[in-house]
């Protein structure tokens, strides 16, 4: 089956007659989503991630490289009537959003009573059914979010491009979004999902992307990326708590973490020293602490400092 | 077809606020004419005209000059261009919207002039042929514009267009006979502007004709450019 989405090598540099120097947004770029998967795109602000989805939606060139989505050279025009693009910072015509909505539906080739069908249930799906008579310069932000997606949404499309798509929302607007993302992927739906939100993404996608600078740093799913820290955290009782420099006492229990290399050693010394071990676990990073790991990385000494040390 | 007249009807309706001033003109030109003086009438009403004339040719220029930049500056663009159109028929929505906008203003002023002119004696024929010259014009200058922004700034692709617009009048002027043909904006303009009550009109339908095909050069060369560039949106 053929990918959804797909960047080969793509480098993007940005030239003006006021710049000596181009500037580099993407570099070598390459990514695959597949067909189906909820993929989460994040780096920091300036990483690349609008201009590499931008180029996705065929509003600018590559420099260099090449891309397909839904099979088909980036920038084509019947491709976009299958994908629902929402953009950071949504601006729309200032219409009755039942109007505005049946306006975009329409750019995409709607008509009828299709177009019809597609208006109510886009707006259905975000919530805003009930303000379909009302203008969107009367919205508030949220409200306007939720009408970018729903423009988004009105071609009910095989492919979501999402850039940002929960960042003015309340907190259960933001539960419903994610709902409504996660009813896609049971749809079969492919969302590609360019987030700030680092535990919004943990929730809803399958694979995620890192990317600084304009380079891709890591892609995984959400498993392997977490699960290698390569840490164990270890909890014993019975044991004195100076044996293990940097450990917490948790009531009776001392809790200290080691890299996995150097478990077995920790562990004899719990036992040479009258204690039991009660557990070990691997240390599971969450996705922001692997975020700014990536995109800020931290000297050496510093983050081996912060791991427990035998004494 | 139905994404140009979506995006011409979008435009028109984003327009209407300058559409309303415009029209108000026109307004007070009628009301004048209620209430002119008999003897002056007839010559204060034909410089109305001729001013209201050269409104609508300027209002094609900003028209032209704003209408992908105001898209861009708003980010709306970013919704319409990520819906199955290419870049050439939003181009050409915008042109058309234009094109609506100013023959809505041709029209109500061709309506107002037949009624007011007419009393004085001119032919009713004749100056709605005129409208249709202005109209030419005014798509005229709005594509030639439109061209400009697609690689200029709005204020140089306005002066720009004024510019090579204002060439061919000035080669014109000094007697030369082919500039005319080129950008014929003012061989479309000259007979309407120079109108009293002692000539007929003579716009020529030839060059009518001819902005035609050079308004479709324009759009088409419009088209062309804007889908080789990268869509520049401000970052809120």
């Amino acid at each position: 089956m053929a990918l959804a989405l797909e960047y080969e090598g793509i480098s993007k540099e940005y030239c003006s007659w006021s710049r000596r120097r181009p500037v580099r947004a993407l570099q070598q770029f390459s990514l695959s989503v597949e067909r189906g998967e909820v993929f989460g795109f994040l780096g920091p602000n300036g990483a690349g991630k609008s201009t590499a989805i931008h180029l996705a939606m065929g509003f600018m060139r590559p420099t260099s490289g090449a891309g397909r989505m839904l099979a088909k050279p980036f920038g084509d025009a019947g491709t976009r009537r299958r994908v629902g693009f929402l953009a950071e910072n949504v601006s729309l015509y200032h219409r009755r959003a039942e109007a505005a909505i049946g306006f975009y539906g329409g750019l995409n080739g709607l008509h009828g009573p299709a177009l019809d069908r597609g208006v109510k249930s886009a707006l259905e799906a975000v919530d805003l059914h009930s303000e379909a008579g009302r203008s969107v310069s009367q919205f508030s932000r949220g409200m306007l979010q939720r009408m970018g997606l729903a423009q988004a949404l009105v071609n009910d499309p095989e492919l979501l491009i999402l850039d940002e798509p929960t960042s003015a929302l309340d907190p259960a607007a933001r539960v419903s979004i994610r709902e409504l993302l996660l009813g896609f992927r049971n749809q079969g739906k492919t969302i590609f999902l360019s987030s700030h939100l680092l535990s919004e993404v943990e929730l809803v996608c399958d694979r995620v992307a890192i990317l600084s600078h304009g380079r891709l740093l890591r892609i995984g799913t959400l498993k392997e990326m977490l699960a290698t820290t390569g840490q164990v955290e270890i909890v014993a009782h019975s044991i004195s708590n100076t044996v293990f420099t940097d450990s917490m006492v948790d009531g009776e229990r001392l809790r200290f973490t080691v890299p996995i290399g150097r478990q077995r050693e920790a562990i004899e010394r719990v036992w040479s020293e009258g204690g039991e071990v009660v557990s070990i676990n691997p240390v599971r990073r969450s996705l922001e602490e692997l975020f700014l790991e990536l995109t800020n990385p931290v000297p050496n000494d510093v983050v081996a400092g912060e791991s427990g040390t035998v004494s | 077809m139905r994404p140009i007249v979506l995006i011409a009807t979008n435009f028109a309706r984003e327009q209407r606020w300058p559409l309303f001033f415009l029209l108000l003109w026109v307004v007070g030109w009628a009301t004048f004419g209620i209430f002119a003086d008999p003897r002056s009438g007839p010559d204060d009403a034909l410089m109305i005209f001729r001013q209201l004339a050269v409104y609508s040719v300027t209002f094609g220029l900003f028209f032209g000059s704003s209408a992908i930049h105001s898209d861009q500056r708003s980010r709306r663009i970013l919704a319409v261009l990520s819906k199955g159109i290419s870049r050439g028929q939003y181009v050409a929505g915008l042109l058309a919207g234009i094109a609506l906008v100013l023959g809505i203003f041709c029209f109500c002023m061709g309506f107002t002039a037949s009624w007011l002119l007419g009393r004085y004696g001119f032919s009713e024929s004749a100056m709605w042929f005129g409208m249709l010259a202005l109209w030419t014009v005014c798509t005229l200058t709005a594509s030639l514009t439109l061209l400009l922004s697609t690689f200029l700034p709005p204020l140089f692709a306005a002066i720009g267009a004024g510019v090579l617009a204002g060439i061919p009048a000035l080669l014109a002027l000094r007697g030369d006979t082919f500039s005319k043909y080129v950008i014929p904006v003012h061989g479309l303009l000259e007979p309407l502007i120079g109108a009293d009550f002692a000539e007929s009109w003579n716009a020529s339908i030839g060059l009518v004709l001819l902005a035609w095909i050079e308004v479709a050069v324009f759009s088409l060369g419009a088209a062309w450019i804007f889908s080789r560039r990268d869509l520049s949106v401000s970052v809120e």
